[in-house]
């Protein structure tokens, strides 16, 4: 466990954070971690408890089962309850709740609806049920959407007929755009998300430093990883810098991975908009297939409803996506709302905000910083 | 069991097991030029990886693996200089 020890060492974690205090000079600083990797990395190793008190973590948009709205999710359930079919998804869709029930719940009225770890898995069970069709729910950022995109052309290539993708595939930059646009939310800088960058690499970024004036650091996923991508962005506040820079040299390539790119444009195409949970309708912020695989479009072969559904009232899910609220504000956090009884997404996804502070956070000194900062502003 | 060969979180497994936008470190156990598949050790089971996206994998390799597909290969001595 050598490498790992590495970057979990709790006297470099001290040090980097003392030299996060002399830099910033005290300066409240507010910064966005956009991936919900990091924000479990956050909670599990409570580095808001290592973190001066001036520097406040807010957590972004990047858990994609999170931002995916009810109407989808109704869609999707919709899809599962046609003849026939085998309804394939990620394992913690399933407790996700939409306007009336689970796909937890579709099961449970006779649906045939799987877990399966992969889409190439959704596509080995389509080869396998010839005599029925196979619904694979494609959700998740840039990461993801080659691995479904690469699905779609073994499925082409292989002549598979009776597999079909319901494609939820969301991008980061809109997201990220839609959030330095809010009037409400004034930050001051951005931890980019690490492995979507392996994709896209960073360059995508630059609009933010340059015509935002906000830094950018594409961070990894270990503690010291999250606390040294801090430094380098309170660095550059400091020294009135913006700019993109990259502490997961290790794996994310500037230029991002070109074959996945290129097989996503072949693909994948943007919606004119698509509809996120608390962000609202983005343009250009989602995929949809590519006419070349219309056979396999579950939105084409299917006529789901495509309501869109206000989430429960009590939820505020919209709030802590766009880093309004902290999750512990939520009405319902740690009540009504749990990850064994979810009322929003981000209570579901272990990624998700709620579910990690629930998970680790809830047991950090979070709640005394919260009363420190009150005391400091007043 | 493969120990990691960086540190990319070894418990990521937990951390995102719904759409595993994180992606995980495995080993290459064996090629399969055939199919563009390899035999990948993750943290803690074996997986059937694609290939499509990394060139010129050999057995031996660690790859960044996300939803059987491998998105990146990964270099051990660049891990140990970060």
């Amino acid at each position: 466990m050598k490498f790992v020890d590495e970057y979990r060492n709790a006297d470099i974690a001290k040090s980097l954070a003392a030299a996060i205090e002399r830099v910033s000079g005290g300066q409240p600083l507010k910064i966005m971690e956009v991936c919900g990797g990091h924000t479990h990395t956050i909670y599990k190793y409570g580095i808001e408890d290592v973190l001066p008190p001036n520097i406040d973590l807010i957590h972004g948009p990047g858990c994609p089962v999170c931002v995916l709205p009810m109407g989808r999710l109704d869609d999707a359930h919709a899809m599962a309850r046609e003849p026939d079919v085998i309804f394939t998804t990620y394992g913690d869709m399933m407790r996700v709740p939409g306007s009336r029930g689970s796909l937890l719940d579709v099961k449970t009225e006779g649906a045939d609806v799987r877990f399966v770890y992969s889409p190439l898995d959704a596509l080995k069970i389509a080869r396998t049920n010839p005599a029925k069709r196979v619904v694979f729910f494609a959700i998740g950022f840039e990461t993801t959407a080659p691995s479904t995109a690469l699905t779609l052309l073994r499925a082409q290539a292989e002549k598979v007929e009776n597999f079909a993708v319901f494609c939820n595939h969301v991008l980061v930059v809109p997201a990220i755009k839609t959030l330095l646009d809010a009037p409400d939310l004034r930050l001051d800088g951005f931890i980019g998300p690490g492995h979507v960058s392996t994709i896209i690499g960073c360059e995508p970024y630059r609009f933010i430093a340059e015509a935002y004036g906000k830094p950018v650091v594409v961070s990894g996923f270990e503690p010291l990883d999250v606390m040294q991508s801090v430094c380098m962005i309170v660095q550059q506040i400091v020294a009135g810098r913006s700019e993109v820079e990259n502490q997961y040299t290790r794996v994310v390539p500037w230029h991002g991975n070109a074959k996945a790119l290129e097989i996503m444009a072949r693909v994948f195409e943007l919606r004119s908009d698509f509809e996120w949970r608390g962000l609202g309708c983005i343009p250009y912020s989602a995929f949809k297939l590519t006419a070349e695989f219309a056979a396999w479009d579950a939105e084409r072969l299917f006529t789901p409803p495509g309501l869109r559904m206000d989430d429960p009232k009590v939820c505020q899910c919209g709030e802590v996506l766009r880093g309004a609220i902290k999750p512990w504000e939520c009405k319902v956090f740690g009540t009504a709302c749990t990850p064994e009884t979810p009322i929003g997404t981000c209570m579901v996804s272990s990624e998700g905000a709620c579910a990690a502070y629930y998970n680790y956070g809830r047991f950090s000194l979070a709640s005394q910083r919260i009363a420190l900062r009150e005391k400091a502003a007043v | 069991m493969l120990l990691p060969p960086n540190n990319l979180h070894s418990e990521s497994h937990f951390s995102c097991p719904t759409c595993r936008d994180e992606g995980l470190p495995a080993r290459v156990i064996a090629v399969n030029k055939a199919t563009n598949m390899a035999t990948a050790q993750l943290v803690d089971e074996q997986r059937q990886v694609a290939l499509d996206l990394v060139d010129g994998v050999e057995v031996g390799d660690y790859l960044l693996v996300h939803l059987d597909m491998a998105i990146a290969k990964l270099n051990p001595a660049d891990v140990v200089e970060a």
